[in-house]
């Protein structure tokens, strides 16, 4: 990132500040209407009393009119590119790529321009390099925590399990009732510690890869929420980057957390599919739809998206179900 | 009375192992002949030949248990192959099948099923929990769904 905090390249060295330029712009205008008043002044038969008359008045108050009305027609002219880049500072959302404002117009704005739409360009970048970075602190310390909730805990909870079972087959019949309840009290904490470690981080996608994970996801999804997901086989999927897995994963993840949380669906359909070029996800219910405001988890899908230059797409109308579509571009690769 | 089945008991986790072993050796037919902490150890042990059932925790560093029981039962088809695993993932289960085990066994229901799934194994009969019967079933009937009339291997 550091390389990219130089000035802007509009604003190059021996280039003027737009301030300066705007300034000298005005100065100009108002000079130029001014002179035009002067020479009309100086030169057309109209005079002005040393103790204004009555019937000059109008015509004074005319002169100046128009005085005035070329001087705002002209300045408006040069300053309308203003309201167009306000119109753009006030939509820019760094989680959709951005339209830039098309250089053109007068000749200082035009830098305006140019730096602002840099300045687009780097916040861009910068936003897409630390969420990335947040993005994989994140994951490696749910992979962290996965992975010794796992191999400690639930290990150990192992361990007490066994030596249990030879405790109570053991003991006399008065205690080994009370045994088999603490059996099974380590039994279900067992359960529940895999659970979460599972859900911190899906260990089958590392494992077994995408389609193993999204089977998984898809059968508990079905288990917790009742509801039937149509999975539909996919075909030629080609070898896909570890990045690219989980960011697919952990959407497909999100999509299906939301359909359980949001849409009341009766059915969902996952599908991902590849195409010359790029791959697809597609997670759509027949639920309520009609998402307006987008919170936390639709912002982490699109931020996900982001990192591996995917578009995400989400269509809701309201009654009609919600389609979250992830478009993958893949570089091109000679198979 | 047969001589007791050896076993060679692969887990990573040594209190886990331990635990294990005071079961298994506390029945008259099984008996632990050798411990490995990792999938490379149990391949190597299921090399000395005097293993009759070798079971293999899942997720065991330098090899897994699943490409352990690969290569054990490339090199030694004798060998039966039981599967220790802390996921109840139906996917881990299929990999096991293919990778040649004929059982898989939870963790958390170990204490409770491990004896009869080693008895089951020797009897050459497959042990599946719960759970792996309906993901079975539920396989069998997509697959022939999918595409009727004709099998799809993979
Ligand atoms: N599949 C869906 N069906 C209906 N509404 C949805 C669906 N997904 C998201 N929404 C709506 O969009 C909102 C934002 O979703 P999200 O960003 O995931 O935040 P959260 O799930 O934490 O509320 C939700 O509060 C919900 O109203
Ligand atoms: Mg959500």
């Amino acid at each position: 990132m550091s390389q990219r905090t130089g000035p802007a390249p509009g604003a190059s060295a021996g280039a003027e500040r737009p301030a300066l330029s705007l300034f000298r712009r005005i100065v100009l205008i108002n000079g130029l209407v001014f002179t035009v008043g002067t020479l009309v002044l100086a030169l057309s038969p109209a005079t002005v009393s040393s103790r204004v008359r009555l019937a000059e008045i109008p015509v004074l108050t005319v002169g100046l009119a128009v005085i005035l009305a070329a001087n705002a027609l002209l300045l408006r002219r040069s300053l309308a590119p203003i309201d167009a880049l306000t119109r753009v500072m006030a939509r820019v959302d760094l989680l959709r790529p951005t339209d830039r404002l098309a250089e053109r117009g007068n000749g200082d704005l035009t830098r305006l321009i140019g730096t602002f739409n840099a300045m687009i360009d780097r916040l861009e970048a910068e936003r897409t390099a630390s969420s990335a970075h947040a993005l994989a602190a994140q994951e490696g310390e749910r992979q962290r925590i996965a992975r010794e909730l796992h191999d400690e805990i639930g290990q150990s909870l192992t361990a007490v399990l066994l030596a249990l079972k030879r405790v109570a087959d053991r003991a006399p019949d008065d205690l080994r009732a009370e045994l088999r309840g603490v059996q099974e009290t380590v039994r279900s904490s067992l359960d529940e510690v895999r659970q979460v470690a599972r859900r911190l981080r899906p260990g089958v996608l590392e494992d077994l890869g995408l389609q193993s994970a999204l089977s998984a996801l898809v059968a508990e999804f079905t288990e917790t929420a009742g509801v039937p997901v149509t999975r539909s086989p996919s075909r030629g999927l080609p070898e896909l980057a570890p990045d690219v897995e989980l960011v697919l994963y952990r959407i497909a993840q999100e999509g299906l957390t939301n359909v359980a949380r949001h849409a009341g669906a009766g059915r969902v359909e996952l599908t991902l599919d590849a195409s010359p070029g790029s791959v697809t996800l597609v997670i759509s219910d027949d639920g309520s739809g009609g998402v307006v405001h987008e919170g936390a988890g639709i912002r982490g899908m699109r931020e996900r998206a982001l990192l591996i230059g995917a578009d995400l797409g989400i269509t809701s109308a309201p009654g009609r179900g919600t389609e979250v579509r992830l478009t993958v571009p893949l570089p091109a690769r000679v198979a | 009375m047969t001589a007791p089945t050896r076993i060679l008991l692969a887990d990573d986790h040594a209190l886990v192992r331990q635990g294990l072993r005071l079961i298994l050796d506390a029945e008259p037919d099984l008996v632990v002949v050798a411990e490995a902490a990792d999938g490379a150890e149990a391949v190597d042990a299921a090399g000395a030949d005097e293993v009759d059932l070798a079971i293999l925790d899942i997720a065991m560093p330098r090899l897994t248990g699943i490409q352990a029981a690969r290569e054990i039962s490339q090199r030694a088809p004798r060998i039966h192959i039981l599967m220790l695993s802390m996921y109840d993932n139906e996917q881990y289960f299929f990999e096991s099948l293919k990778a040649g085990a004929s059982g898989y066994v939870l963790k958390s229901v170990a204490d409770r099923d491990l004896i009869e799934a080693c008895r089951a194994s020797m009897r050459g009969e497959p042990f599946l929990y719960p759970g792996a019967v309906t993901a079975l079933i539920r396989d069998y009937l997509q697959r022939t769904r999918r595409a009727p009339g004709c099998r799809t291997g993979s």
